[in-house]
């Protein structure tokens, strides 16, 4: 049973190869970006405005609103991070039910792709926010001998984040998969929904798990 | 469980990518649009506040116009009230005063009319109580009224002042003939107590006796040009002037 699409090779040119994780993370982004760009070329500032841009204000506004309630800060700099890996996690989630597609958040790779990029992103605003110095400061908190424990805490974080999503895609693929060669019949439709109120949830999980991570690193007190 | 290190870097560039391109296509523009929304939802709330507050602005106005208006129709119609009833009564005091003068004309009139007629009818009045006195004595005269005339008439003569005594003396002795003129014809015995009564008094050389009828009763003597006589034309004369005198 071939469960991760890494292992699906298109095509290949030395270690540069194309898999289905890449492929349907492109028709994904495909499918973002090209639906972003015909809604929004389109934009009525005033009313009526049309269903998708309505649809397309409340997810930005949520997101937005999420941020703001975390954060206690300024959503507009932590938008584009949080609320591209909830939209990219929640359509690759959503997209398991189409049949033939493999969502990509079901590879590790991919999840700990953007582990690895809230990992960096976490610094990267942490800095920008309170500076170089403050910033490292933090993880002698509440004094130097934390370090090595702050420092363990804040890998595990990132692999916890990678490992969470990736278990629970995977497993929801696998869970259906096996299902599947035992009771063909109307139960993996079942766990088909359920797979996609947990792909749901675990877009909500990690956008959310992202930017509490970030928010911590930039002390409210600045 | 295996990781592709190279599909993780790739997946982190797609990623990379894809926030590069949903800001530019999603993102900003519906931020951007929601801004310019909520912009113009202010600046159309800031339209209404002004436009709300001019309206209420003007509403005080026209409620203090509007109070104004009152108060100015009352004042104008007090005003009024009091021109007019000053006209009024300025109109009916020229009326009455005018209506007085008219009175007072009409008065005039009545009274300078009612004199008129007070004096036609005295004049009237006395006019026939003359005429009837004229008729009177005219029905009277006879013979021996004449008779008594002449004596009368003879006695006034007699009773004449010196200085005219010696007028009519001369009067007598210078004319040829001296005339005595009567209604009545006179009889001898009138005629010649007349003639004696001349002849005592002056040389007479002729009387002659004529008669005039428009004598009422009465006698005259003519002279030397001039006359003497006794006529109740005269006392009629007299009367009448003293009758009329009044109404001149």
């Amino acid at each position: 049973m071939l469960n991760n699409p890494d292992q699906i090779i298109l095509w290949q040119y030395d270690v540069i190869k194309i898999n289905a994780t890449l492929a349907f993370t492109w028709a994904v982004m495909a499918l973002l970006v090209g639906g972003s760009f015909l809604i929004t070329r389109r934009l009525s500032v005033d009313a009526p405005i049309s269903r998708l841009q309505n649809l397309l204000e409340v997810i930005v506004v949520e997101v937005d609103k999420q941020i703001g309630e975390l954060s206690q800060q300024q959503p507009e700099r932590y938008l584009p991070l949080i609320g591209t890996l909830f939209l990219f996690i929640f359509v690759s989630n959503v997209l398991a039910v189409v049949p033939g597609f493999m969502p990509p958040t079901g590879s590790l790779s991919t999840t700990t792709a953007l582990a690895l990029t809230v990992f960096i992103a976490v610094p990267i605003y942490g800095i920008y926010r309170v500076g170089l110095w403050r910033y490292l400061k933090q993880y002698c908190q509440p004094n130097v001998f934390m370090l090595p424990f702050n420092i363990i805490g804040e890998l595990s974080r990132t692999l916890a984040l990678a490992v969470r999503l990736y278990g629970n895609i995977m497993s929801g693929t696998v869970v259906a998969g096996i299902l599947l060669s035992i009771t063909p019949l109307f139960f993996p439709i079942a766990m088909q929904v359920l797979g996609l109120l947990t792909g749901t949830i675990q877009a909500y999980i990690f956008s959310i798990l992202a930017m509490v991570y970030i928010a911590s690193a930039t002390p409210k007190s600045e | 469980m295996a990781i592709d290190w190279f599909t993780v870097g790739a997946q982190m560039i797609n990623f990379l990518i894809l926030i590069w391109l949903l800001k530019k296509f999603l993102y900003r523009p519906i931020v951007k649009a929601m801004a310019s929304r909520e912009q113009g939802l202010v600046d159309r709330l800031q339209l209404v506040e002004t436009q709300m507050s001019e309206a209420e602005q003007l509403k005080k106005q026209y409620e203090s116009s509007l109070q104004q208006l009152d108060s100015d129709k009352d004042d104008i119609l007090t005003e009024a009230r009091q021109q007019a009833e000053t006209d009024r009564t300025l109109q009916l005091q020229s009326l009455n005063d005018e209506l007085q003068q008219e009175k007072k004309r009409f008065d005039q009139e009545m009274h300078r009319q009612q004199q008129q007629l007070g004096n036609v009818i005295n004049r009237v009045v006395a006019e026939k109580a003359l005429q009837l006195g004229g008729r009177i004595l005219s029905g009277l005269a006879d013979q021996s009224l004449e008779q008594q005339i002449v004596e009368h008439f003879l006695q006034n003569l007699a009773k004449l002042p010196d200085d005219e005594q010696s007028v009519l003396q001369k009067a007598i002795s210078q004319d040829d003939a001296v005339t005595v003129i009567s209604r009545f014809p006179l009889n001898e015995t009138q005629r010649s107590k007349i003639r004696d009564w001349l002849d005592q008094s002056a040389a007479v050389s002729e009387v002659v006796f004529e008669r005039d009828k428009r004598l009422i009763c009465g006698i005259t003597l003519e002279a030397g040009g001039r006359s003497w006589e006794w006529n109740i034309d005269r006392y009629l004369a007299e009367l009448e002037v003293e009758l009329l005198k009044p109404l001149e």
